[in-house]
């Protein structure tokens, strides 16, 4: 029988492995593909693992033959807590895994991973936020166990949202480090190049962390400053985006991996085009983009949020019949997830833009299935910026950067580029005089403009 | 008592845009200032330009013709200014709201044309709707309606329109055009003038003014204006967006503006395949395609295929073929009753009590017991006498039912009186 006769059939046959699944196991791709569990949590590994592959290869015009990769690089992946974030570190886990496994197999043809991993788990220290530390807690449990069960070391590097107010004042001192490694063994240095800290063991909650202290109220003062929800998480988000790459530098790593799904590229198509920074949105629709010489690398952009939360239930039930079948007490290696049905938290009744952006995307996916993936390739036909160094366009001459390809295009038809000196990502010059002086993007410029005390921004930033 | 900071009069509203607490006065003065800005700042006129206002009646183009004559004669922008109304044929809706810019004709001294769908097409929004459904239905509407526009206005001989979209407009634009993935759409959009590469550019002077704003003026201007919304416009897809920006708007009122500013500034990639501008074969208006939107979906209506405009043209690109849709000399809008033989195979297979292949049930209560195509289909059909095939060109008559040669009820909108005179009997 072929695969679409026994799909027409009845809907029970697994596409991949044609075979028959009970009705309540099943899982329905967008595509109306139905997959059995096994057979889904293959696919998102494939989905996963190619564009993991992607990133490792050579850069096109390199000399570097396309089928030889470089010595092994290290990546950190950007862990927050979210449902994808779960999801990322469970698939990284695998591929490390069955790269591990097929090594030791004879007449390996496969290339090896060309990462080694290590996850960034900011704290977000604003007072009362319990969450925060509850996340990592949990992550802690999750890496010991990883280490114990499949001989693997995902090391944890720990920073402070705090700390990127000092960053983004320059108060950081050349030796300072501003990230603490944790690893599963009590101490060792974290693998990678040139990383200069020392891995501690942290003491049970509650944290407290020896580069900042005390525990954050200047962050609390300034995020409660703001007169609305979607500025002040605007503002978090670049400070945190900001200390991300900051921490790289220090670390001397290349690439980062974000959680960012399909369905959360769409939802940040939507909000971004809302805060008004539209001119930005070209680089944050793509797998790479590349700031200040880091590369944020999006390598779930193929799944969606159903996916990856299929995908984790997959995981937690293989893991409880693996566990019945070894007659073990059931251990649960997986993260924990919330197990409502479209993942999403109980809103608060003020919402952000954001929240908007996500209730609209999600409710209009459930109508018309095609929204997302629309979204997100319209998004990857739009065109990027080059982002350079932080510059004004006090210096005009200095600071034209042409959007166009050619010369023509450059001096005809584009304005004038810089980068934003708080997002330091692209800003088109404006009339805006405010905007103009302190070298802030339309977005930025509405975050000045929304805090109560803007002296408080202004110290922040870096005016030219 | 808040008072505006330039003057010392009570506030009595807040600007929905900026929040600024204002006496009507100040709002006013800060709405007209704001439009002329745009007008100035973006070039939209030159001294002597004969423009026409497009006028539906409702707030946008109401509160639209009144700026426009109030600037005009103002800051003396020199415009010969004129309304221009189309008529879709929406009953109860459509005809109330075109006796308010009749009204308005009267009240500003600008001179109307009205055009109809009924005269340029010769189909009617509610006949429309009959054949589509209420799924569809926009995409007739706006697709006829830019048409007539344009039509109309080159009829008057002007050289501009103006529309009254407005901030909120522009933005549900942005907006839907990325969610349909239409990067061409999405490209120009938010320009303020288009088609200036064209013989009739369109400029949009509200294109920073809120709905809100729009509305509060008229209703303190207290303008004639008709505030019921399109009958057939619940089930648009449109409707969603706009639902999304009021509760973005309430959020963050900037929002608007924020959006129209995102997608002022999004660029597409080089190498992504754009439509190239051309003309319609049959009708000569622009378009991408070799037969353009608004001559397919007219045929489709008027060979009982309505679902042949929807959707992307290249899907239906076999069918639009098959229905030789041929370039006519006179104005091409309108039927010229000549079928091919697939046509007729077509038209005869979807007559007839149906049969065990074609399933299908006859239109025109003509039956039909043979589906092949080889011969004349139309000889199979039991009511011969109302029929002739020519076998040399291939070419048939449409149907006409012997006993209903005088009723024209459903043949009027396909057959001109000389196509009756030349159907010929067996």
């Amino acid at each position: 029988m072929d695969k679409s006769t026994m799909e027409g059939a009845n809907n029970l046959v697994c596409f991949e492995c044609t075979q028959l699944i009970e009705p309540e196991s099943k899982i329905v791709h967008r595509l109306r593909r139905t997959y059995c569990r096994d057979c889904w949590i293959h696919h998102c590994n494939f989905r996963f693992r190619k564009r993991l592959f992607e990133l490792g290869r050579p850069e096109k015009g390199s000399r570097i033959p396309a089928n030889l990769l470089g010595a092994k690089e290290n990546v950190l992946i950007d862990y927050d807590g979210s449902q994808s974030a779960i999801a990322l570190v469970h698939l990284i886990r695998d591929a490390v895994r069955s790269a591990a496994e097929a090594a030791n197999l004879p007449d390996q043809k496969n290339l090896p991973l060309p990462f080694t991993f290590s996850i960034l788990f900011i704290h977000d220290d604003l007072i009362g936020n319990e969450t925060s530390l509850k996340q990592l807690d949990v992550l802690r449990k999750w890496q010991t166990n990883t280490f114990y069960r499949y001989g693997l070391q995902f090391p944890i590097i720990v920073s402070s949202l705090e700390t990127s107010l000092r960053v983004l004042e320059g108060r950081i001192g050349e030796n300072e480090f501003i990230w603490r490694a944790i690893s599963s063994q009590s101490v060792q240095d974290v693998e990678g190049n040139g990383a200069h800290g020392r891995i501690e063991e942290l003491d049970p909650l509650p944290y407290t962390f020896p580069f900042n202290s005390p525990l954050t109220s200047r962050l609390t003062l300034i995020a409660d400053s703001f007169r609305s929800k979607t500025c002040r998480q605007d503002f978090l988000q670049e400070l945190r985006q900001n200390l991300l790459l900051f921490i790289c530098k220090q670390l001397s790593v290349k690439r980062i991996l974000v959680s960012e799904e399909q369905t959360c590229m769409a939802i940040k198509m939507f909000s971004m085009m809302s805060l008004g920074r539209g001119a930005q949105l070209a680089e944050q629709m793509s797998l790479t983009t590349q700031i200040q010489g880091v590369k944020l690398a999006r390598p779930l952009m193929d799944l969606a949020q159903d996916d990856l939360r299929d995908y984790m239930e997959c995981i937690y039930e293989q893991e409880k019949r693996t566990a019945a079948a070894t007659e073990e007490s059931f251990k649960p290696l997986s993260l924990p997830i919330d197990n409502t049905k479209n993942g999403k938290t109980v809103r608060a009744k003020t919402k952000t833009i954001y929240q908007q952006c996500e209730d609209f995307i999600v409710d209009l996916q459930k109508g018309y299935p095609s929204t997302v993936p629309t979204l997100t390739r319209i998004g990857a036909k739009l065109r990027p910026t080059d982002y350079g160094e932080p510059s004004c366009n006090a210096n005009a001459e200095g600071m034209a950067r042409p959007t166009g390809g050619s010369q023509t295009d450059a001096t005809s038809f584009s304005p004038l580029t810089s980068v934003c000196s708080f997002c330091k990502k692209n800003r088109n010059d404006t009339e805006d005089q405010e905007s103009h002086q302190l070298c802030l993007c339309y977005g930025c410029t509405n975050i000045l403009r929304d805090m109560k005390d803007q002296s408080y921004f202004r110290e922040l930033i870096q005016p030219m | 008592k808040i008072q505006r900071r330039n003057c010392n009069k009570q506030a009595v509203m807040k600007r929905p845009k900026t929040g600024e607490a204002l006496c009507h006065d100040c709002f006013y003065q800060a709405f007209e200032d704001e439009i002329h800005k745009t007008v100035i700042s973006n070039n939209l006129f030159n001294p002597g330009d004969y423009v026409a206002v497009a006028a539906s009646g409702g707030k946008d183009s109401t509160v639209l013709a009144f700026i426009m004559k109030l600037l005009n004669e103002r800051h003396n922008y020199g415009l010969k200014l004129a309304l221009l109304s189309v008529d879709e044929g929406i009953s109860g809706y459509r005809d109330d709201s075109l006796e308010t810019v009749k009204r308005n004709e009267q009240q500003y001294e600008i001179p109307l044309s009205i055009f109809s769908y009924k005269d340029l097409y010769g189909w009617t929004m509610d006949e429309i709707v009959r054949e589509v459904g209420r799924k569809n239905n926009c995409t007739f509407c706006g697709v006829f309606r830019r048409q007539a526009l344009d039509r109309g206005a080159m009829q008057l001989g002007v050289d501009k329109i103006v529309t009254g979209h407005n901030a909120d407009d522009i933005a549900e634009t942005v907006l839907m055009n990325l969610l349909r993935g239409d990067v061409a759409r999405l490209q120009r959009c938010t320009a303020i003038t288009t088609g200036a590469e064209g013989a009739l550019p369109r400029c949009k002077p509200f294109k920073y003014t809120y709905e809100k704003e729009i509305v509060m003026y008229a209703y303190y201007k207290k303008l004639d204006y008709f505030s019921t919304e399109c009958i057939y416009s619940p089930n648009a897809y449109r409707g969603h967006v706009r639902t999304l920006i009021k509760d973005l708007e309430k959020i963050r009122p900037s929002s608007i503006i924020d959006i129209i500013y995102s997608g002022e500034s999004l660029s597409i990639k080089e190498g992504v395949k754009m439509p190239t501008q051309g003309v319609c074969k049959r009708c000569s208006y622009i378009s991408s395609q070799d037969i353009c939107k608004a001559c397919v979906m007219l045929e489709g209506l008027n060979k009982g295929l309505p679902k042949l405009g929807i959707g992307k043209s290249s899907k239906v690109k076999g069918k639009i073929n098959g229905l030789n849709i041929k370039p006519t000399q006179s104005d091409g809008l309108k039927e010229n009753g000549n079928y091919c033989a697939d046509h007729a195979y077509e038209e005869v297979s979807e007559c007839g009590a149906g049969t065990a292949s074609s399933g299908c049930e006859c239109k025109r209560n003509v039956e039909n017991s043979s589906m092949d195509k080889n011969k004349n289909a139309v000889q199979n059909c039991s009511d011969e006498k109302d029929l002739k095939l020519d076998m040399r060109n291939e070419i048939v008559p449409p149907v006409v039912p012997l006993h209903d040669i005088e009723n024209l009820a459903t043949l009027a909108k396909r057959l001109t009186v000389s196509d009756l005179k030349d159907t010929v009997f067996l």
